[in-house]
């Protein structure tokens, strides 16, 4: 009956999911013998059930499985790493604004209302134009890209915060600005942090295996998800399960990830958002 | 009396725009590298009047304001300068991947919009387990990526069931009449429409679910209408404001997946525009097509608020 109960909560199907990815990533050597880049003349483009690729080669012979293990921690990291810093970014200058207002505020979100007219792709790829196309970088700028949205949904938090009587206390007993903000502030706007930034670690892994997609992110030799599904991609017609399966395996990730953030909210109560990438 | 309003509206848009524009010009100036080593060969390079001369034409000596001065007095008459990569106007090339675009995010938008409000009536109002699928899949379609969705409807239509054009915007043959477009954005068009369709489908319901418990609804209830007219004439007109005010964010969004979608169906639009400039270095081209589309989403965000304030009785000035 509470097994029953936990497997309703997405929360146990992404630990399932990913926990099983990381573990299948670790193992990786017992799984599959053949390395990510092993390029072998005499496989090429093996249907998935061959024997030794489940999931069939590519046109280089080189095994899907293995490569779907070794972009494991690529993507993972994607989604984790970006939404983290992000937020904690944008936590910072959410708080620090709406709390100190007056001009910084207004300077602050004035800074943020232009990131805000572009779309995210467009300002994810105005980033990867100064910055150059890599990995890192393509974490960097969706990253950026998430940015004014995370600091204008603090902003708002701190600003109904504000006013709150323990906040006039905590002043009133003399607190300065840095002790409010850090022993009150933010211990009250962690959980909407947290439920925010749980559901963007999905749409990031989504916008970096994107970028990968559009040939600016991950580079050959290495492997993510996204590069899978550009590479398979040219091969549609005949050999489908190239793309199709990354774009499941990604698609399902992003899923679990985007669900278990908004049950988070559920739980958590509050923080409306339509969840979209502008 | 809503005069005040829409001058502080436009007043907010138009220091947005200055915001964007500056923003574009400092992207460019922030890229590691020097023009010229990128617009002349090594022996030019070498050949130390030709990089003065070459530095001099282009302005790239001046002050970094009045080089902003000149790039913006260009801008508005409506010299982008020309691209690196193939040395065509970019004003030109912005034109036609413009046009291209908005040729698949019209249909994509119709789509969406209808799709999308049927989609979140019939998830507020039907119960049962449909009712329940209707009102989970918008989340869960919004977290797939358009890319996965545009391989998989590709797949399907174009490789399997062999009904739809996969790639291109007309055929390389006999193609090229309007018939001949409009068969090749069916799965373009189909797969920019899910995400916005989703979030209006998501929109829609949440407020006719909350607009079911108003105050109007149950008099109007009490008054012996019968409920699917309440529905129709008094619910519905209130449900589609939040639908208009966040246009602005289900337009960026289709931006968003127009770029991907463009890229999986090979459609010449000003995404695949841009990331062939972000990946060929074409800066000037970069720089136009961030300006313009951002540009476009200040002017249309800006539409939507006065349209909005007119709709709504209740913003005053």
């Amino acid at each position: 009956m509470r097994a029953a109960r936990a497997l309703a909560s997405p929360w146990a199907w992404l630990v399932i999911v990913v926990g099983g990815l990381v573990l299948a990533w670790v193992a990786r050597d017992l799984i599959t013998p053949f390395g990510p880049a092993d390029v072998r003349a005499d496989r090429i483009m093996l249907p998935p059930g061959s024997p030794g690729s489940p999931l069939g080669t590519d046109n280089f012979g080189r095994d899907l499985v293995s490569r779907l293990i070794t972009g494991v921690p690529v993507s993972v990291a994607a989604g984790i790493l970006p939404a983290t810093a992000s937020m904690a970014v944008g936590t910072v200058i959410g708080l620090v604004s709406g709390y100190v207002g007056g001009r910084l505020d207004r300077i602050l979100m004035s800074l943020m209302d232009v990131l805000l007219a572009f779309p995210f792709i467009l300002l994810a790829l105005l980033a990867v134009a100064i910055l150059g196309p890599s990995f890192i970088n393509a974490m960097i700028a969706v990253a950026i890209a998430i940015l004014p949205r995370n600091a204008r949904i603090i902003r708002a938090e701190t600003l109904s915060l504000r006013e709150r009587d323990y906040v006039t206390a905590a002043r009133l007993a003399g607190a300065g600005a840095p002790s409010i903000l850090v022993g009150h502030m933010l211990p009250n706007v962690l959980p909407t942090a947290l439920v925010v930034g749980s559901t963007e670690v999905g749409q990031m892994i989504a916008a970096t295996a994107g970028l990968s997609y559009l040939g600016l992110g991950v580079h050959a030799p290495d492997v993510d998800w996204g590069t899978l599904i550009q590479e398979g991609g040219h091969f549609l017609a005949f050999a489908p399960t190239l793309a199709l399966i990354p774009c499941a395996l990604l698609a399902l990730v992003s899923i679990l990830f985007v669900l278990a953030g908004d049950d988070l909210r559920h739980r958590l109560g509050g923080v409306s958002r339509s969840g979209a990438l502008t | 009396m809503k005069a005040g309003y829409l001058v502080r509206r436009t007043a907010a848009s138009v220091g947005i725009l200055f915001g964007v524009s500056l923003l574009v010009f400092a992207a460019v100036r922030l890229v590691p590298g020097d023009p010229v080593s990128l617009m002349l060969g090594k022996a030019d390079q070498a050949n130390a009047k030709l990089v003065a001369d070459f530095r001099k034409s282009y302005g790239l000596d001046d002050p970094l304001p009045v080089q902003y001065a000149a790039w913006l007095s260009h801008i508005a008459g409506g010299d982008f300068g020309r691209s690196l990569d193939t040395g065509e106007r970019v004003g030109d090339i912005l034109g036609r991947r413009l046009s291209a675009t908005l040729v698949l995010a019209s249909l994509g938008a119709v789509l969406a919009l209808s799709v999308g409000i049927l989609w979140g009536v019939a998830g507020a109002y039907l119960s049962g387990p449909l009712g329940g699928v209707l009102r989970s899949a918008p989340l869960v379609l919004l977290s797939v990526p358009s890319f996965a969705f545009g391989i998989a409807l590709g797949f399907v239509f174009a490789v399997w069931l062999r009904l739809l054009p996969a790639s291109g915007m007309v055929s390389p043959v006999d193609g090229g009449g309007p018939l001949d477009v409009l068969r090749h954005s069916v799965l373009p068009a189909v797969t920019l429409a899910i995400l916005p369709a989703s979030l209006t489908a998501r929109i829609t319901a949440g407020t006719l679910d909350e607009l079911r418990h108003e105050d109007f609804v149950r008099t109007v209830l009490a008054a012996g209408i019968p409920m699917r007219r309440i529905a129709l004439r008094h619910v519905l007109p209130n449900a589609l404001l939040p639908v208009i005010t966040n246009s602005g964010v289900l337009i960026g969004s289709m931006f968003t997946s127009a770029v991907f979608v463009e890229a999986v169906f090979g459609w010449p639009g000003v995404g695949t525009m841009m990331v062939n400039a972000v990946e060929g270095r074409d800066y000037p081209t970069v720089q136009a097509g961030a300006f313009i589309v951002a540009s476009v989403f200040v002017i249309v965000n800006w539409t939507v608020d006065a349209l909005y304030s007119l709709v709504d009785p209740r913003i005053k000035a």
